[in-house]
């Protein structure tokens, strides 16, 4: 039965779950660092939520879609996924960058006037991209991590990427993403301590429309910094037989030569 | 003192529908082990490989007939439980240990924990940090 203390204690944890939903993405009102030049300064270690489903919400500091858009190319893909059959990331393939943002890792910005990089610690991969260099992304041959340039929307830095080769999955439980990806990053200080960050997926083969996930990132003070991490150096699982390498052939569930 | 005189063998095994996805692994656990089941293993440990991709203990454990067989466990990165204060050297060799995991796939005396435990109940190698 239900008591109206029951729907009471509802509602206020529903207007408490929206009030801090608005403040954890409300523009914040404190001192950020900048750089000489002025610019949002993002130098510095940052750690993140582990991200295994983008479309899910951990009701802290990473908030998903719900359900996501899937084509039926998308759905099938998702549906067939196994990694019992082969896991690129178990057999320290590279990770990819959506897949790398999602890691338990965390990750160092290098900024400058001109250039911004990602240092992922997971894997000791990188990401460098020019600002306001306006490279072609399809210039260059099609990678894993994406070819991007960023640029500034005022105070957020907005970074998009494209021409990606196909062969990773945007997070652990398998969401699918195809060669004609193009994801857009956008990274806004809400203090010295703390971003804003809102990833979105636009992949026109996997999902009928753009999607997006948002988190908070922390800025990492106990003065390690990055930690080295090989995935290779004692990979048992992949020497030992209990991880197989996908079949790249079989990877995808549409026609590739589109 | 006899080396395995403190050993026990495999205590439970029960299937559990455990989502370990929050493991926070380099790669989906659900490849390699079989997270639908979760048990107790106890042990004494013999290693501990502080490497990446994931921590590896090594410990044996004693069956009810007294047979004693070595196990490796996959554990998380160590970067994450060095952030947490932890080190190599928080679990020597010879200390009896209790690990909540799931067992590999193909059937060897392999498995997946996140949660280790002293023989007191004393949690080693957790995310709460060692205090």
């Amino acid at each position: 039965m239900i008591t109206l203390k029951h729907t009471l204690s509802t509602l206020l944890s529903v207007f408490l779950a929206a009030g801090i939903c608005q403040q954890t993405f409300a523009q914040q009102d404190g001192e950020i660092p900048r750089t000489a030049s002025g610019k949002p300064d993002f130098n510095g270690v940052w750690e993140f939520a582990y991200v295994p489903d983008m479309a899910a919400t951990n009701g802290r500091n990473q908030f998903g879609p719900g359900e996501l858009p899937f084509t039926e190319a998308g759905q099938r893909n998702f549906d067939n996924y196994n990694p019992t059959t082969g896991d690129y990331t178990g057999a320290c393939l590279p990770f990819g960058h959506v897949r790398s943002m999602n890691s338990p890792n965390p990750v160092k910005f290098f900024q400058t006037d001109s250039d911004f990089a990602y240092l992922f610690e997971v894997n000791n991969w990188h990401k460098s991209f020019p600002i306001d260099g306006n490279p072609d992304p399809f210039a260059l041959p099609a990678t894993w991590y994406g070819n991007a340039n960023a640029t500034w929307d005022g105070d957020t830095l907005v970074v998009t990427s494209g021409n990606y080769n196909g062969k990773t999955r945007l997070d652990t439980v398998g969401h699918p993403h195809s060669h004609k990806i193009t994801v857009t990053e956008r990274f806004t200080l809400r203090d010295a301590l703390s971003l804003d960050y809102e990833i979105t997926i636009d992949d026109p083969i996997y999902y009928s429309e753009p999607w997006s996930n948002r988190r908070i990132f922390t800025r990492m003070t106990d003065g390690f910094g990055l930690l080295e991490y090989s995935c290779n150096e004692n990979n048992k699982g992949l020497w030992e037989g209990r991880i197989l390498v996908p079949d790249y052939d079989n990877w995808h569930t549409y026609d590739t030569e589109e | 003192m006899q080396r395995y005189s403190k050993l026990l063998f495999l205590i439970s095994i029960f299937p559990i529908f455990c989502f370990t996805a929050a493991s926070q692994a380099h790669h989906s656990l659900v490849g390699e082990f079989d997270t639908s089941v979760s048990f107790e293993l106890r042990g004494e440990i013999t290693e501990v490989e502080w490497t990446n991709p994931h921590i590896w203990l090594y410990l044996d454990v004693e069956d009810e007939n007294g047979e004693v067989a070595n196990w490796q466990c996959e554990m998380g990165s160590p970067n994450q439980l060095f952030r947490l204060g932890w080190r190599k050297e928080n679990l020597p060799p010879g200390t009896v240990i209790r690990a909540r995991a799931n067992p590999a796939r193909d059937s060897s005396n392999t498995c997946s924990t996140r949660s280790i435990t002293l023989d007191d109940g004393t949690p080693v190698f957790s995310r709460t940090g060692n205090q």
